[in-house]
């Protein structure tokens, strides 16, 4: 039995644009679980980004309810969703959003010292996670505009996981990257996977797709499908078949 | 730029300095005694003169008072001029000390200027230090300058060229502070880019040619069927039972191909229909206020929607509510029980009145065209209304149930969920 | 042209705030602008409008005694001359009065005439401006009835040669020359009934009033003193007092000339906060559409035409905010004049005047279009291929300011200070605008400190000396006087000071004021000096810095002074700065005097411990020598009077300036942040999705701006109080003052300086409420 992190009842979304009204999620009804690599999939404009921003608390659902934990966060003002934020997720975009105005360690510790005072433990933490991200030392004084897309992108990937979210968010993780530099970065995912970090992914790449153990199918703002890989392991055919079929299936 | 900078700032520090000199020359020789504190001195000698010894002095001056013949009665200090020739040697003011008989002696006001001399020479010299040490300061700074901005950069894109010969186009060339390169590193820069972007567009053609193979495939089925009628034609015509059979075998596959590619490009055409119904998704919460419209007598409590997004058309399900509570309000005209509650994938409205229902019997036929109720006779009616309502419903996916309940006859609603069709 | 207009329309469109910030700037700057051109451009005109219409002398003399041969010689004299056009002699009352005002006591020397043949008189005539049934009273000079003071039917008590007279207000009067206290003389008109009756009771003193009108007026001076040498040739004994056109139009004027001094420098200063705010919008919007400005030159238009459109919409949006400034400034006019009225007691009415309109709307709009172009130059300089393909902006050399791991800031200000080092222009928005609050800051302080908390160094600059009290004496009892005041232990300090408009003349020189004084070091005002010493010795005297300056006198120099016909030379040993007579006084010793002249009569300047009641202790002293004194005063009671109107001017001045200040600091920040948050929309996105709350953010935007805010206000204030007194003497020109001698209240400086600092956070704060309304949803645009 796995335990559930993120619970939603009937979560709709819905935007306006020019008096039309346009309901980008609706009634999903899911449960996220805790260790789960998991990935949501689904053609551009399925929805998405948005079911991760609402899932994350980035954003406010119109309507339904999204329990993290025992905690309604539905229920949240602003604020409150803001320190939610900083406590218990870690955000990886596909934009990479680092701010340009700062050292890339900065940028990191601006995340940290949000919600830790200890300077020295922080830097020290971010050292390891750069280390582990395979970035080198010299490149984390520099500016994000200074360095490659794909180090920026993992340098995300180390600001999302300084304050150790119990959950880390990540909207097309390699969306702008070249595909080198994307294997580097599904890599690090999958590594922090592997070692209990519980991921939550969006992606329309089938590539991306496979690092995950549990596969949602998004279509017209419903969860169309769902499919169980297994955990991941390199050059599995058999796992890259059932999920071929599945995609196929969900009319990919 | 910069350089412009760089020749105003050196033309303003040779200015001041032009001024400061300038400046320097006109208080050179800016010497002149102070008469009011002279003034001071001869009138306080005078006022203290027939108790000389116990004089003091109030000014700022050193002084010498002489007696009528010659002899010192007072110094301010020591080292000053004693007589009148060494005080003319030492260009020093004499003045006469005046009492009622008139002049009793002299002051001799000390002329300070050598001193004045040695001060200003100072002067000069460290306003020359001062003017040479900013001089070499700038000078310093500049070639810091040009080192900093046009050599470093000068290297960098050394190690630029190098990277890109090695085949890594990710890493764009920093534009150095200043641009002062300019176009140069721009259009450096802009190689890198275009070469990348060269890469991009090959890859990107490659994804185009498998389009076009799924493209192709479906124009496959004219062709097809062109076989297909070809060969019925043969088959009919066909005398040998062998060629018939080989022209069904054709036509079977023609089919079969047929089939495939229609499978893939399949279309399902609604049929149309006379009133048209658009569900589309929608919130809820509009349903109370349809509720509270429909209910113009405000028979009913309306209880509080569940949040949720339902599909349907507003104008239609209005459309349903409406007729509902009017039949009613025909037929039954008493209090009003609404129940909405969220099962399964619908959203169900249960609309019940008081009004003890209809005979069993004739529930089946509610529903029907131009059917009507026995208890109905007196009343105005097509017998149109619920088989509509019913029609709308089913074309929105939901369901309209007509039962009788505990009080009288009730209406269930269903109306699907979003996302459940 | 046209296409300009849609350029600029749409700009503005898109930066309403903007815009509106703009106006309220250039409006209140505009505002001012014009308030004070109408001040110094009509207001003063309307003396000489109000001196014409009253065909008024341009030099006129009180002799205090007189006979009909005096009268003949100045007749004969006047008729002789050929620069005097006209004139009017009339029999009058010549004598030092007091009496009660504005809480206080006038003390001035009063010119009794009969009314009808005051309002009769040819040269110099009087008007009534408010008459009543009233037979038989007198009638004020109308500024005595303005504010809580006369009115028609009170009783006013008269204090003349040591006697009280009653009597009843029957109306007011305007007079150009002779109609306050400011003028060196003071006109009362008396009923015939009253003035017959007085005349009676003090038959001796009968004296004349002549008012002469010149055909030069700049020469009215020299003409006063040349008509009072000839005078006092022919008639050693006679007293006489004159003023001249110069004196009484200026000295009508101070408050206005004050006011008017402050309004220039607000309105230039707020203009030049606006000109600051509107470079850095523009060298922001050049930042911002750095692509579409390159796309539009892309397509053919050149860097002229980009500016042009620029400049219409800036240009035209302060000519519009200009001209509802000038528009307004005539709704703040009357309030403004009803207070300059106090002071100057010329009735003024309110009229339309196009060229100051003119100038203010033309000025502004003109410098506004200048900095306009100036700052928009830059558009020359984009390639339109560089700016299409990335922006300038992304040229990032940006150092990293403030390591995240080594500061010891909280991560809050760290963030903050990030923000203030690299944002350069906003710095120099915010210094520019500090430095000016700041400056206008410590004026206010130091005018709270002088004028309304304690009005003692305010006089001290512009009024020269003063004491307690005053008792003038016939020279035969000034031995007992001193024995007196010697004995008497309610009495701090005496010492003698005598200057009852007695006047020396500076050989190739004009009449001077002068002041005989026993022992200067024991003078209370020792900043009238300012600048060498005072004199000491019999050889020596100081002299006006105004009238050094005009008649390149040097500390040092020997100067001949006379009185009569016996002349000496004396020695100048400083300079003395006192606004009372316009900068023609000098002090000497009392032995330096006797040299030339003997003294009528000695007034001896008293200080007393505190607690002592003056009046009676004044009252005690008259009883004591009777007649021989010649007037006794209470100088307290008369700074209160005359200095009540300064204080009310100033305290409003003060109000205003605060009231501007707060509105300058709330939009200038509004449009700061504004600027702010469009440029960092994504940063802040960022932290938000981060988890920033909205209140860090908050802080840290408005953190972000106090390093400059702080540092120059500081530097702002300390500046100021160093050039204050210097300004001062600069506004105070015109009335003789050379040396600001304010006393600078360091601590309400400096409080006033952290209030600033905290308003400007405050400010900061509230306008970067809208924080809130940044989602990081917005993060989502693209997908």
């Amino acid at each position: 039995m796995k335990n559930t992190l993120i619970k939603t009842e009937r979560l709709s979304k819905s935007f306006s644009s020019g008096g039309a009204m346009q309901h980008v999620l609706k009634n999903i009804d899911l449960e996220l679980y805790k260790g789960d690599f998991t990935v949501i999939m689904g053609a551009s404009g399925a929805g998405k980004s948005t079911l991760l921003y609402a899932l994350s608390g980035m954003d406010t659902p119109t309507l339904g309810k999204i329990t993290f934990g025992d905690k309604v966060i539905t229920d949240l003002s602003s604020d409150g969703l803001a320190l939610f934020r900083k406590e218990h997720c870690g955000f990886v975009f596909q934009q990479i959003y680092l701010i340009d105005t700062m050292s890339v360690l900065d940028n990191v510790l601006a995340a940290g010292l949000l919600v830790s005072k200890d300077k020295k433990a922080l830097a020290t933490r971010a050292r390891e996670l750069f280390k582990a991200v395979d970035i080198p030392e010299e490149t984390i004084n520099k500016f994000p505009t200074q360095i490659s897309g794909g180090q920026a992108q993992r340098a995300g990937i180390v600001r999302a996981l300084i304050n150790s979210p119990e959950i880390l968010f990540a909207d097309e993780p390699t969306g702008a990257l070249n595909s080198k530099s994307g294997l580097d970065v599904l890599d690090t995912l999958t590594s922090f996977n592997e070692q209990g970090q519980s991921v939550v992914m969006v992606t329309h790449d089938m590539r991306s797709a496979r690092r995950g153990n549990r596969i949602l199918y998004l279509k017209d703002g419903i969860v169309m499908g769902e499919c169980d890989l297994g955990k991941y392991t390199p050059n599995n055919e058999e796992r890259h078949k059932k999920l071929s079929e599945f995609l196929t299936r969900m009319g990919w | 730029m910069k350089y412009k900078a760089f020749l105003l700032l050196l033309t303003i520090i040779f200015l001041a300095e032009i001024s400061a000199f300038a400046w320097f020359m006109n208080t050179a020789d800016n010497d002149l005694q102070n008469s009011v504190e002279i003034n001071a001195a001869v009138q306080s000698v005078q006022s203290d003169w027939d108790s000389i010894s116990t004089h003091k002095n109030s000014t700022s001056l050193d002084y010498t008072v002489l007696d009528g013949d010659g002899n010192v009665l007072f110094k301010t200090r020591a080292e000053l001029s004693e007589s009148i020739n060494e005080a003319v040697i030492n260009r020093d003011t004499i003045l006469d000390i005046e009492a009622d008989s008139g002049s009793v002696g002299k002051i001799i006001i000390h002329n300070n200027s050598r001193q004045g001399l040695a001060e200003s020479r100072k002067k000069t010299a460290a306003v020359i230090v001062f003017a040479a040490a900013v001089q070499f300061a700038l000078c310093a700074a500049y070639s810091v300058y040009i080192y900093r901005t046009v050599i470093k950069p000068f290297k960098k894109l050394e190690g630029f060229a190098e990277s890109i010969a090695g085949g890594n186009l990710d890493i764009p060339l920093t534009m150095d502070r200043g641009n002062i390169f300019g176009a140069f590193t721009e259009s450096f820069d802009i190689m890198r880019s275009e070469l990348k972007k060269a890469r991009l567009a090959e890859a990107r053609a490659n994804a185009e040619k498998k389009e076009l193979v799924a493209k192709l495939s479906h124009d496959i089925r004219t062709p097809v069927a062109s076989i297909k009628a070809a060969s019925e034609v043969g088959a009919a015509i066909s005398e040998s039972e062998k060629n018939r059979q080989n022209f069904t075998h054709i036509i079977h596959k023609a089919d079969q191909i047929n089939t495939l590619v229609t499978n893939l490009f399949s279309a399902t055409l609604e049929e149309l229909q006379q009133l048209t119904v658009e569900p589309i998704d929608m919130e809820s919460g509009g349903i109370s206020e349809m509720l509270e419209s429909a209910d113009y007598f405000h028979y009913a409590e309306i209880p509080t929607v569940p949040d949720c997004l339902i599909y349907a058309d507003k104008l239609r399900l209005q459309q349903v509510f409406d007729n509902i509570f009017a039949n009613s309000y025909k037929y039954a005209n008493t209090k009003i029980d609404v129940e909405i509650l969220l099962k399964n994938n619908h959203l169900s409205v249960k609309i019940e009145d008081f009004g003890g229902g209809v005979p069993n019997e004739e529930i089946p036929f509610l529903k029907e065209k131009f059917k009507r109720g026995k208890n109905s006779e007196n009343i105005e009616g097509a017998g149109l209304g619920l088989y509509i309502s019913d029609c709308f419903m089913k074309e929105m996916g939901g369901e309209l149930v007509i039962e009788n309940g505990q009080h009288g006859l009730a209406a269930t609603i269903l109306i699907s969920l979003s996302g459940t069709i | 042209m046209y296409r300009n207009i849609l350029l600029a329309r749409s700009n503005i469109r898109k930066a309403k705030g903007q815009t509106a910030a703009i106006i309220v700037l250039v409006l209140l700057s505009s505002l001012m602008m014009n308030l004070w051109l109408m001040l110094s451009m009509d207001y003063r005109k309307n003396f000489e409008r109000c001196h014409d219409r009253l065909n008024d002398g341009h030099v006129n003399i009180a002799a205090y005694v007189t006979d009909d041969e005096f009268k003949n010689f100045i007749s004969d004299t006047l008729e002789e001359r050929t620069d005097i056009t006209d004139y009017t002699v009339s029999d009058a009352f010549c004598e030092p009065m007091s009496f009660e005002y504005n809480g206080g006591e006038i003390s001035q020397l009063g010119v009794l005439l009969e009314k009808e043949d005051a309002l009769s008189r040819n040269v110099g005539r009087f008007e009534i401006t408010e008459d009543s049934t009233y037979k038989s009273g007198i009638y004020l000079p109308m500024l005595y009835g303005t504010g809580n003071n006369y009115s028609v039917g009170d009783t006013v008590k008269i204090t003349l040669l040591g006697e009280d007279f009653e009597y009843t207000v029957c109306g007011f009067f305007n007079s150009a020359m002779n109609g306050s206290h400011n003028c060196g003389m003071m006109a009362l008109l008396l009923t015939e009934d009253k003035f017959n009756e007085f005349s009676e009771e003090a038959a001796a003193l009968k004296s004349v009033y002549v008012s002469a009108r010149v055909n030069d007026i700049s020469k009215c001076e020299e003409i006063a003193t040349e008509l009072k040498d000839e005078t006092a040739k022919e008639f050693p004994d006679v007293v006489v007092t004159s003023n001249d056109y110069k004196l009484v139009s200026t000295s009508r004027y101070i408050s206005q000339m004050i006011c008017a001094g402050i309004l220039s420098a607000m309105a230039f200063l707020v203009l030049l906060i606006g000109v600051v705010v509107i470079a850095s919008n523009i060298a922001n919007y050049i930042q911002e559409n750095m692509q579409n400005l390159g796309a539009l030159k892309a397509v053919g238009y050149t860097s002229g035409q980009l500016v042009s459109a620029l400049l219409a919409q800036f240009a035209g949006v302060s000519a519009i905010a200009a001209v509802i400034g000038t528009v307004l400034s005539y709704c703040v006019f009357p309030a403004v004049n009803e207070m300059m009225i106090a002071q100057t007691g010329i009735p003024y009415s309110v009229r339309f005047q196009p060229l100051p309109v003119l100038f203010t709307i033309i000025f502004i709009t003109g410098i506004v279009s200048a900095a306009v172009y100036f700052s928009a130059k830059k558009i020359k300089k984009i390639e339109p291929i560089t700016a299409m393909r990335q922006g300038i902006s992304t040229h990032n050399f940006k150092k990293n300011h403030l390591p995240l791991e080594k500061t010891s800031l909280p991560i809050n200000a760290a963030l903050a200070m990030k923000t203030t080092l690299s944002g350069l222009k906003q710095n120099i928005t915010v210094c520019v605008t500090m430095l000016v609050l700041s400056l206008v800051l410590v004026f206010s302080a130091t005018s709270f400190r002088n004028t309304i908390v304690d009005f003692q160094p305010m006089v001290e600059m512009i009024a020269g000396e003063f004491a307690d009290s005053a008792i003038n004496v016939n020279p035969n009892r000034e031995d007992e006087l001193v024995s007196v005041l010697e004995n008497d232990s309610r009495v701090e300090k005496f010492y003698m000071f005598t200057n009852n408009n007695m006047e020396v003349q500076h050989v190739d020189g004009l009449s001077l004021f002068v002041s005989v004084v026993g022992d200067c070091s024991k003078m209370n005002n020792q900043s009238m000096f300012i600048e060498g010493r005072y004199p000491k010795y019999g050889n020596e005297f100081s002299i006006a810095a105004k009238y050094a300056k005009d008649n390149d006198i040097k500390i040092g120099d020997e100067i001949a002074l006379k009185v009569g016909n016996s002349e000496e030379k004396y020695i100048v040993s400083g300079f003395t700065q006192c606004s009372n007579n316009l900068g023609k006084d000098c002090v000497i010793t009392r032995e330096g005097y006797e040299k030339i002249s003997s003294l009528p009569n000695v007034t001896y300047y008293i200080d007393f411990a505190e607690d002592i009641d003056i009046d009676d202790f004044n009252s005690e002293l008259s009883d004591r020598f009777g007649s021989d004194v010649n007037a006794i005063q209470n100088i307290q009671s008369i700074l209160e009077s005359t200095g009540g109107v300064y204080v009310m001017l100033m305290t409003f001045l003060v109000i205003a300036i605060v009231i501007i200040s707060c509105i300058v600091i709330i939009f200038v920040m509004y449009l700061l942040v504004r600027t702010m948050l469009n440029n960092k929309k994504r940063d802040y996105g960022i932290l938000k999705a981060l988890g920033y709350t909205t209140t860090q953010l908050v802080v840290q935007t408005a953190m972000s701006f106090m390093p400059s805010v702080i540092i120059s206000s500081a530097v702002g204030i300390a500046v100021s109080m160093r050039l204050i007194n210097p300004l001062m003497a600069v506004f105070l020109s015109g009335i003789g003052v050379v040396k600001g001698t304010f006393i600078i209240p360091v601590e309400l400086c400096i409080i006033s300086g952290i209030v600033l600092v905290i308003f400007a956070f405050g400010a900061a704060c509230l306008m970067s409420l809208r924080v809130k309304k940044i989602a990081p949803r917005e993060l989502l645009i693209g997908e």
